[in-house]
């Protein structure tokens, strides 16, 4: 399998920027998830490694040869579209074939690949139904085995998961982790959803307003996260804006400034903190942060409290039930909140 | 429906008070069609079996002689080979101009695509009659395509009372309904069929004959199938451009109809151009779509 290299690609459709100055460098057999909101440059640029949208500037290798001048039949990558876009009027089997076919691959040698990747995607005895006559989840069997019979350099996987049934999206995210896995086809895969990306990829990309906001593998993300919005868009974070003075104080307004724990330069930021992370306890001596319970809930495994912390600022603590204990405080309940050092990030306004 | 609401019915009992509903719906429009199309055209076969007399004009009778009449006359029989030729060419050159641009059409994302659309529609709002007059100025002898051929030294063009003159104006008039029906057919087809052909190792002309073309097919042959009945049934055009030596199927009609009084040759007449235009539809569907249902 080969490595796909990114560098500085921007897209600008007149002065508007749909990705600005990507960069990325994938490993042979590494799959990479581009994660971001509607309109971030996520699809845009797996387009553009498609070839179907022109890069304005920057340039893409696949093993080191560029291919940004390259039309789309002659760049070798193995596309799943979201629809899947099956040829409609062609079986299962003529559609796996497609790409073989226009590789000008004999019928013999053909239908021996095609016989391979229908057993690859479990779909033997299916090869004479035409698209239509397939469940949602066979077709975008079909499409994935289609995409993989031209031996692709690099797989693009367009929002995978999007159009299955809730119930089947764990399992078919399983399933091709482990086909990708077992093949090692390098892959690039869009999605909005951070937990098909988490399930999924080796790495993550995540992207705002055609921008990267952050590269690196699930746990960076979601302990190291480098902006406010990563911090938000992975995993849930209370975001609390507020400002730095000349020490360690965080004033965002409520009663009392918060004591930070480690230094930071003064100015406006925003500290985001994981719900899980924090403590809280009755009464209202030890803790960082004082307030009163809005609403507390029992969901099973955890407990949530949404509490006030300032005039027009709540924020969420979720900790572990404990059987038997009353975890659950009745609203107007005065807490304190508390939590560790490394659980604090703070991001300092740009 | 309010009796099925009012007591509980069981659900079969239900569904045949919707279906007897339903086609109580119905019953107006098809007491429409009948009387409207169905009678006229009972009365039209009736009289194609009359017997014509210059004067009692038509006489009652059960005689086959209007059509032995029209197979038998080489006149008549070459009127209908220039029909369906004329039909054919026409037809044929309104794809072929057709389809790029409804598939540019299809394809395009511009704001000025509704005005474009309009311009397409444009022309349907003047009537042919005005608009193979618009040809007349531009093909007649001291006309703007003569003027201009004469002036490059080109010699004289002769378009007017031609073949290709009437096969030029009725291309004008039946493109637009070709493109826009086309247009609706290919933009029918999710563009991201071509990109997945392409991005399999189609070139974009292959992704076009394999994918799109197959796809397009069944709705381009109703395009094609409307502009050849209209091609068929043209009148002004013929009447217009051709001239009193030009003869097509739908002038030969009005005039035996209206000059000869011949009402039950009319008829015959009438009969046979839409059984011809009727066999040739299905004909060619049989053969285009049941060749692509095998393949």
């Amino acid at each position: 399998m080969s490595t796909l290299d990114i560098e500085n690609v921007s897209k600008f459709y007149g002065t508007m920027a749909a990705v600005d100055q990507f960069s990325l460098n994938v490993r042979a057999g590494e799959m990479v998830a581009l994660l971001g909101p509607s309109g971030c440059g996520k699809t845009t640029t797996l387009r553009m490694i498609a070839g179907f949208v022109a890069a304005s500037r920057g340039d893409i290798k696949v093993s080191g040869r560029s291919i940004v001048d390259l039309p789309p039949h002659k760049r070798n990558m193995g596309i799943v579209f979201q629809n899947y876009a099956l040829f409609p009027h062609l079986t299962a089997a003529a559609n796996i074939g497609f790409g073989l076919e226009m590789r000008g691959i004999g019928r013999a040698e053909a239908s021996r690949r095609v016989d391979e990747m229908l057993a690859l995607v479990k779909l033997d005895g299916l090869a004479d139904r035409l698209p239509r006559q397939l469940s949602g989840g066979q077709q975008q069997r079909v499409a994935l085995a289609r995409a993989l019979a031209i031996r692709p350099d690099i797989v693009l996987l367009d929002e995978p998961l999007s159009n299955l049934d809730a119930s089947l999206r764990s399992e078919v995210a399983r399933d091709i982790r482990i086909l990708q896995r077992e093949h090692g086809f390098t892959t690039i895969m869009v999605t909005h959803d951070q937990d098909e990306a988490m399930a999924m990829g080796d790495r993550l990309v995540v992207m705002k307003d055609g921008r990267i906001q952050q590269t690196g593998d699930q746990e960076d993300l979601y302990e190291r996260p480098e902006t406010a919005f990563v911090a938000s868009f992975i995993g849930r974070s209370n975001l609390i804006e507020g400002h730095v003075d000349g020490q360690r104080n965080f004033a965002f307004g409520g009663e009392q400034p918060l004591l930070l724990s480690s230094d930071r330069r003064s100015g406006p930021a925003t500290m985001a903190l994981r719900p899980e992370r924090l403590a809280l306890r009755a009464g209202r001596e030890a803790g960082k942060l004082t307030g009163t319970v809005v609403v507390g809930v029992y969901l099973g495994a955890v407990v949530e409290h949404a509490v006030q912390i300032a005039p027009d600022k709540r924020i969420v603590v979720r900790q572990a039930s404990e059987p038997g204990n009353r975890l659950c405080l009745p609203p107007g309940s005065e807490v304190s909140i508390d939590w560790d050092g490394s659980a604090e990030r703070v991001f300092e306004a740009s | 429906m309010t009796l099925a609401a009012a007591t509980p019915l069981p659900s079969d009992r239900r569904e045949k008070g919707h279906l007897a509903a339903a086609s109580a719906l119905l019953t107006p429009a098809t007491a429409v069609v009948a009387v409207m199309l169905v009678a006229p055209l009972l009365l039209l076969l009736r009289m194609s079996f009359n017997r014509f007399d210059p004067t009692k004009l038509m006489v009652e009778a059960a005689t086959a002689e209007n059509y032995t009449r029209f197979f038998g006359d080489a006149y008549y029989t070459d009127v209908m080979i220039t029909t369906v030729v004329v039909a054919l060419s026409s037809t044929a050159f309104c794809l072929l101009f057709g389809f790029p641009i409804a598939y540019r059409l299809a394809r395009w994302q511009s704001r000025w695509k509704n005005a474009v659309m309009l311009l397409m529609v444009l022309p349907l709002f003047v009537s042919s009659t005005v608009r193979s007059i618009g040809w007349m100025v531009l093909f007649s002898h001291g006309g703007v395509i003569n003027l201009a051929a004469t002036s490059l030294g080109l010699g004289t063009m002769t378009l007017m009372q031609t073949t290709t003159g009437v096969i030029i104006g009725i291309i004008s008039i039946n493109l637009p309904y070709m493109i826009l029906t086309l247009q609706s057919v290919v933009e029918g087809i999710d563009e991201n069929l071509e990109q997945a052909a392409e991005s399999l190792g189609a070139a974009p002309a292959r992704a076009f004959w394999r994918i799109v073309w197959p796809m397009a097919l069944p709705g381009t042959m109703i395009a094609a199938v409307l502009c050849f009945i209209l091609a068929m049934n043209a009148f002004a055009t013929p009447v217009l451009i051709g001239g009193p030596r030009f003869h097509m199927m739908a002038p030969l009609l009005y005039w035996e109809f209206t000059a000869n009084n011949n009402w039950p040759f009319a008829s015959a007449l009438a009969l046979i151009l839409m059984t011809t235009t009727l066999v040739m539809t299905v004909l060619a569907n049989k053969l285009i779509l049941g060749r692509q249902a095998r393949a």
